[in-house]
């Protein structure tokens, strides 16, 4: 009987170590950013940044005006194209909101590259709020760009979040840009109404202000 | 010990050995080998959904220099919850794992350049998370170069890693049909050392009529 009790314990200790190897945390809630909620129209307070979302358009098509180099074009929309015009003010340095992303219920969409500036080599046709480096004092009005599925947009919060600035060095192969890294979600404010709003006849030739 | 018992015992024993060497080869699946495909039909690499549709020979000026290019065309969806690229030195990029069948008799093999998404006259290299995105993979010609009638290309399958030593919140890789080892030296830092390389299983071969 004893036996078998201590038979019965010792593959009873088995099967929950294995169980709590597979019941880890997850890397994100593990080592993930450190977040902060807020809403459009609020400003949300982060130790490096402050970001306020002003307001949210929809467009079919964007209107880049002509320069020296380059004529005037009309860069489509895949889906429909987000247009997140907001406020960001550095607090003590020097710093970039170079991270943002579109979190969706069909995952998180990165900022549109449509409008060039890929890999950071080159400027894009339209300054986008990732590229803008922000000083203390001097708060500056942009836009962050998505291109989605319409039926995306219900629901879409914007995250942004200045770690790309901050990478911790993880293990010996890889810097990790994520971990505890501050980051915002912003809601905004994209009901299914809202949503149907900016996606159904979204307008063609939108003029994507360049950062004030 | 019992001759039945002793039987009984090898018996067990073989086929323990059986099944553990199958199932350390990767058992008894279906052969890796990959499935003609027409033009046009939706291959699942569960990386990308890829319809390869078209091949034409094209002339590119750049720099002041032109360059004959095969161009594949295909329709790519991303069917994760992130933004992937169509070009790059990271693994996950569409064109890593799209591969060229190639007779030696047609010249030197083409050298896969770039592989941009074109939307209007807009190019760019983001494949956003479940909108079809229409890519032009370039492939280098040399002068002595004869681009057959048709070309046939093969598509690598990809599978998720969930936790692995590159980067521990996961990451895509080619499926393996199998590993090889070989030792090379690095043409930057000119170290020396084995190095392994994943041979991935091939889902599709397409092949394509090309237009001069």
């Amino acid at each position: 009987m004893r036996r078998i009790a201590s038979i019965a314990l010792a593959v009873a200790l088995a099967c929950a170590a294995v169980a709590l190897q597979s019941a880890r945390w997850s890397y994100t809630r593990a080592y993930g950013p450190f977040v902060k909620n807020g809403r459009i129209g609020r400003t949300v307070t982060e130790p490096r940044f402050t970001i306020r979302v002003d307001r949210v358009d929809g467009a079919r098509t964007i209107y880049v005006p002509p320069t020296d180099h380059t004529k005037a074009q009309q860069i489509p929309a895949t889906g429909v194209f987000v247009v997140v015009l907001a406020t960001i003010e550095a607090r003590h340095s020097l710093v970039y909101a170079g991270q943002a992303r579109l979190h969706t219920r069909y995952g998180d969409y990165d900022p549109t590259d449509k409008l060039g500036g890929g890999g950071g080599l080159s400027m894009p046709l339209v300054t986008p709020l990732s590229y803008v480096r922000f000083e203390p004092g001097m708060p500056r009005r942009g836009a962050y760009v998505f291109d989605v599925p319409a039926a995306a947009v219900a629901g879409a919060r914007l995250y942004v979040s200045d770690h790309d600035a901050q990478e911790a060095p993880f293990g010996f192969y890889r810097d990790d840009p994520r971990r505890f890294a501050a980051e915002v979600h912003v809601d905004l404010g994209l009901d299914p109404a809202e949503a149907a709003r900016l996606t159904s006849r979204p307008p063609s030739g939108y003029a994507v202000p360049e950062p004030s | 010990m019992h001759p039945r018992a002793r039987v009984a015992g090898y018996v067990t024993a073989t086929v323990l050995v059986a099944v553990g060497a199958l199932w350390a080869t990767g058992g008894l699946g279906p052969a890796d080998t990959p499935v003609p495909t027409p033009p046009g039909r939706e291959v699942d690499q569960h990386l990308f959904r890829t319809r390869l549709v078209g091949a034409h020979v094209a002339t590119v000026k750049k720099f002041g220099q032109s360059t004959r290019m095969l161009v594949i065309n295909a329709w790519v969806t991303n069917p994760t919850r992130e933004t992937l690229g169509t070009y790059g030195v990271d693994d996950d990029v569409f064109a890593h794992g799209m591969f060229l069948h190639w007779r030696t008799q047609d010249g030197p093999r083409p050298k896969q350049v770039d592989a941009q998404a074109i939307a209007g006259d807009t190019l760019f290299r983001s494949l956003q998370p479940r909108l079809p995105t229409y890519v032009a993979v370039q492939y280098e010609l040399a002068a002595g170069t004869r681009v057959p009638d048709r070309v046939t290309v093969a598509l690598a399958d990809y599978e998720h890693t969930e936790s692995g030593v590159l980067d521990p919140r996961g990451y895509w890789e080619w499926k393996p049909r199998r590993y090889e080892t070989r030792y090379e030296t690095d043409p930057l830092t000119h170290r020396s050392g084995r190095v392994t390389h994943i041979i991935p299983v091939l889902v599709a071969d397409v092949r394509l009529p090309v237009r001069s």
